[in-house]
C-alpha cells in the first residue's frame, strides 16, 4: 500500500516539475539580474511597471531576479568561468565592477555607449561616463544615482539652531540641534544607520571626512581628521544608542524613535512616502572644507556569455531613456544619470528628496566624492578601515592619533598594494597614500 | 500528593517550553494582519485594530510567490525521498552489522558537516550549469539531500537499534526472507522514527536559502524568493511579518500531517 503512494506523490512532484518548464513563454525573453530594487515593494514596481512599459513597446519579455549581493557576484563569476550563461542583463553598484571585469563577466559596453551617443536625444553626465571605464573597458552603462541626505521629523525643527539655514546646515549645526533636543526632551534623538548592513562607512569616508580634511584618503591622519574625530566624538553625545543597530533609518524615523536621520535617499523614502507631511528633507552637512557628498552609481552591463545581447541593448536603451528615468525617480528614488531627465519636477515625498539633494548638488561650498577605485579585489576592504578607525576612536576611545597611525598605514598598505588611485576629492595620486 | 506536584510541575514546565515556542509565532501572525500604520505606532498594540489583509493579499499577488511555495514543497518532498532512500539503508547497515570502517564511516557521515558550504557556492555553480541540474529543483533537492544526510543516517541509526533484532529472527525463521522482514516487522516499528528523520529533512530543506539562492534563477524557492525581498533589504515591517508568516504556515501544515504518523505509533516504539 505505502510503497503505491509514495511512488505516486514522487511521480506527481516530477511532473510537476517538468511541465512548466516544457511550457514556453514568449518570442523573445531576456534575463536581468541585478542587486538593486531588492525590497519586495521595489521588486513589483520595477515588474508592475518598468519592464511591462518595456514589454508593451518591444514584445521582448524581462524576467527580473533581484539578489543579494553574494549569490548575485557568485552566479555572474561561475556562468563566466563555465563560457555559458543564461543571464542577459545586469545592473549593480560601480563598486562590483572592480571584481567583474577581470573576473572576464562584464563586455566592453563602449559600443552600445556608442549607440546611445549617436541618438542624440540624451546627455550621460561625462563625469559618470567617466568613472565607468574600469580595468582598461567601459564597464557599464551608467544607469541610475544615488545619495545620502538628513530626513528630519517637522517636530525636531522646533530645536534647530536659532540664526541657521537648515537647507545650508553645518555639522556644528547638526551637534547643537541633537544637543538642544536632548536638553529639551531628556532623549537623543539623532541617528545613523551604524547597525549590521547600514551605510554608516559611506558617512565617514565620503561626507564626513572630506568636509573636515578636504580629502578622503590623502589627509586621512592631518590635524585636521583629528579635529573630525574630535567633533564626532562629541557627536557621540547626542546620537540615539539604537544607532549601533539600524540598518535603514526609515524605520525608527516611521516608529519615531530618531527624529534627525542620516541615509541613503532610498532607504529614507518608505518614510517620506508613508508619512510626507510628517518630514522635511535637507541636504548634507557642510565642514570646514565644504559640504561633501557620495555620488552612489549603478550601472548596466551585457555578461559575456549573455545568450540575446541584442535584445540586452535595447533595455539599456530604454532603460536610459529621459523618460524611463524621470519614471524611475519617481517610483524607488534612483535618480537619473541623463542631464535631459534631471530638470523633470517629481511630487509628493519624492519632490521633498528631490529638493534637497538638488540643494546638496547645487551648493556654493558642494564637493563631490567618488568611491575609491582600483582597488580591484580588495575594493572590500576600503569601508571596514574607516568603520574600523571609528569602533576604535569613538566607541573604545583609543587615543585619536595612534589610532589614525595605525589605520593609515593599513590604507597605504591597500593603496600601495593594489597602485591605486586617490578617489576625488583627493588629488589625482597614484598608488594614493595617507600623508 | 508528590504525584500531583509532579504533574502539576511537569505541565509548567510544558506550558514554558510550548509558549517559548508559540508566542513568536503567534506575535508574527497577529502582526502580518496589522496595518502598516498600527505597526509604526507607538505604544504598539498587539491585537491588529481592525484586522488587514492588505499585506497579506499583496504577498499572494506579488509574482513568484505561489510557484516559490509550491517549489519549496517538491524539493522539501525530493529530499525527504532521497534522504530516506539513502539514509535509512545507511542507518540500518550501521546498527545491525559489525564492518571494518564502521567507526570511520560514521565519523566520515557528521564530517561533512563541517564544510561551510559558501566556500563551495563558485565550484558548485559552475559544475551545475556543466551537468545541466543549473535552476532545477532536482538539482536543489540534490544537494539539500547531502546537507541532511548525515542528520538522517544519525536518526535512523538509533531508530533501528530500538527495533529488537529478534523480532527479525522470527519472521525469518517463519518463511521471511533477509528484505521481506525487513519491510514486513523493522520498517513499520521504525516507521514513526523515520518519520522524525522526515520532520528534521523537512526543516532543513524548507529554511535552507545559501543553495537555493545560488543554484536557482527563475525556479526559486519561497526562502531563496523572500530572504532578500523582506530580510536583507529592509523591507517595511508590515512586509516582514507577512513574509515570516507566509514561511510558518505551509511549513506548520506539513509537520502536522507528518506529525499523525509520529504520534498514532508512538506507542509501538517506546515500548
Amino acid at each position: 500500500m505505502r510503497a503505491p503512494t509514495l511512488m505516486a506523490v514522487v511521480l506527481a512532484a516530477i511532473l510537476v516539475v517538468t511541465v512548466p518548464a516544457a511550457q514556453t513563454g514568449p518570442a523573445v525573453e531576456i534575463t536581468f539580474t541585478s542587486t538593486q530594487f531588492s525590497p519586495v515593494h521595489e521588486t513589483e514596481w520595477a515588474r508592475d511597471t518598468l519592464f511591462r512599459a518595456f514589454e508593451t513597446e518591444t514584445g521582448i519579455r524581462v524576467r527580473f531576479v533581484s539578489e543579494l549581493a553574494g549569490p548575485y557576484m557568485d552566479r555572474l563569476q561561475a556562468e563566466a568561468r563555465v563560457g555559458r550563461g543564461s543571464i542577459d542583463l545586469t545592473g549593480t553598484l560601480h563598486g562590483d565592477f572592480p571584481i567583474l571585469v577581470p573576473a572576464g563577466v562584464a563586455r566592453d559596453m563602449a559600443p552600445v555607449q556608442a549607440d546611445l551617443a549617436r541618438r542624440g536625444d540624451r546627455t550621460f553626465f561625462p563625469d559618470l561616463v567617466r568613472i565607468s571605464q574600469v580595468g582598461g573597458i567601459q564597464a557599464y552603462v551608467p544607469w541610475m544615482q544615488a545619495t545620502y541626505v538628513i530626513v528630519a521629523h517637522k517636530r525636531a525643527m522646533a530645536y534647530f539652531p536659532r540664526g541657521s539655514n537648515p537647507m545650508a546646515m553645518t555639522y556644528d549645526d547638526l551637534l547643537e540641534w541633537g544637543d538642544a533636543i536632548k536638553s529639551a526632551t531628556g532623549t537623543r534623538r539623532i541617528g545613523f544607520p551604524a547597525g549590521p548592513g547600514g551605510l554608516f562607512g559611506r558617512f565617514l569616508h565620503g561626507y564626513i571626512y572630506p568636509s573636515f580634511t578636504g580629502s578622503q584618503v590623502k589627509r586621512f591622519k592631518s590635524p585636521e581628521a583629528v579635529e573630525m574625530w574630535r567633533y564626532l566624538r562629541r557627536l557621540g553625545g547626542v546620537l540615539h544608542p539604537g544607532s549601533f543597530l539600524y540598518s535603514f533609518m526609515h524605520e525608527p524615523l516611521l516608529l519615531g524613535e530618531v527624529w534627525v536621520a542620516w541615509d541613503h535617499t532610498a532607504r529614507l523614502l518608505p518614510a517620506l512616502r508613508d508619512r510626507p507631511d510628517d518630514f522635511v528633507v535637507l541636504p548634507s552637512p557642510a565642514g570646514p572644507r565644504g559640504r561633501s557628498f557620495l555620488s552612489v552609481i549603478v550601472g548596466l552591463t551585457i555578461p559575456k556569455t549573455a545568450p540575446n545581447a541584442e535584445a540586452a541593448a535595447r533595455l539599456i536603451e530604454f532603460l536610459t531613456r529621459p523618460r524611463t528615468q524621470v519614471l524611475t525617480v519617481q517610483g524607488v528614488a534612483f535618480f537619473p544619470t541623463v542631464r535631459e531627465a534631471a530638470g523633470a519636477v517629481p511630487t509628493g515625498g519624492m519632490k521633498l528628496l528631490a529638493e534637497a539633494v538638488t540643494a546638496q548638488q547645487g551648493a556654493r561650498d558642494a564637493r563631490v566624492a567618488l568611491l575609491p577605485v582600483g582597488l580591484g579585489v580588495r575594493t572590500g576592504e576600503f569601508v571596514p578601515l574607516y568603520v574600523d578607525t571609528f569602533r576604535e576612536i569613538s566607541v573604545l576611545g583609543k587615543p585619536i592619533e595612534e589610532v589614525l597611525a595605525a589605520q593609515a598605514r593599513k590604507l597605504e598598505e591597500l593603496y600601495r598594494a593594489m597602485n591605486a588611485v586617490c578617489p576625488p576629492p583627493d588629488p589625482a595620486i597614484t598608488p594614493c597614500r595617507p600623508d | 500528593m508528590a504525584r500531583a506536584a509532579r504533574t502539576a510541575l511537569l505541565a509548567t514546565i510544558a506550558t514554558l517550553i510550548a509558549a517559548w515556542v508559540l508566542f513568536p509565532i503567534l506575535l508574527i501572525s497577529l502582526a502580518a494582519f496589522s496595518s502598516r500604520a498600527q505597526l509604526y505606532s507607538w505604544p504598539r498594540a498587539i491585537f491588529p485594530t481592525p484586522p488587514t489583509m492588505d499585506t497579506i493579499l499583496f504577498f499572494l499577488r506579488a509574482q513568484g510567490v505561489w510557484q516559490a511555495t509550491l517549489n519549496s514543497l517538491i524539493v522539501a518532498l525530493f529530499t525527504i525521498a532521497l534522504a530516506v532512500a539513502i539514509g535509512a539503508p545507511a542507518g540500518y547497515a550501521l546498527s545491525r552489522f559489525r564492518f571494518p570502517g564502521r567507526e570511520g564511516f560514521r565519523l566520515g557521515i557528521l564530517a561533512t558537516k563541517m564544510f561551510p558550504a559558501t566556500v563551495l557556492a563558485i565550484p558548485l555553480a559552475v559544475a551545475y550549469i556543466r551537468w545541466g541540474l543549473y535552476d532545477n529543483l532536482l538539482g536543489v533537492a540534490i544537494v539539500h539531500t547531502a546537507l541532511a544526510l548525515p542528520f538522517a543516517v544519525v536518526i535512523t541509526t538509533s531508530v533501528f537499534i530500538g527495533v529488537p533484532m529478534e523480532l527479525e529472527e522470527a519472521a525469518m525463521t517463519l518463511g521471511c526472507t533477509r528484505l521481506q522482514a525487513f519491510l514486513r516487522v523493522a520498517l513499520p516499528i521504525a516507521l514513526p522514527g523515520l518519520a522524525a528523520a522526515a520532520i528534521f529533512t523537512f526543516v532543513l530543506s524548507w529554511n535552507e536559502v545559501f543553495a537555493a539562492a545560488i543554484l536557482t534563477l527563475h525556479n526559486r524557492t519561497l526562502p531563496a524568493l523572500l530572504i532578500n525581498a523582506v530580510a536583507f533589504a529592509g523591507a517595511p515591517l508590515d512586509y516582514r511579518f507577512a513574509g515570516g508568516f507566509f514561511m510558518i504556515v505551509p511549513a506548520m501544515i506539513i509537520i502536522f500531517i507528518i506529525r499523525r504518523y509520529l504520534m498514532t505509533l508512538w506507542g509501538v516504539t517506546i515500548r
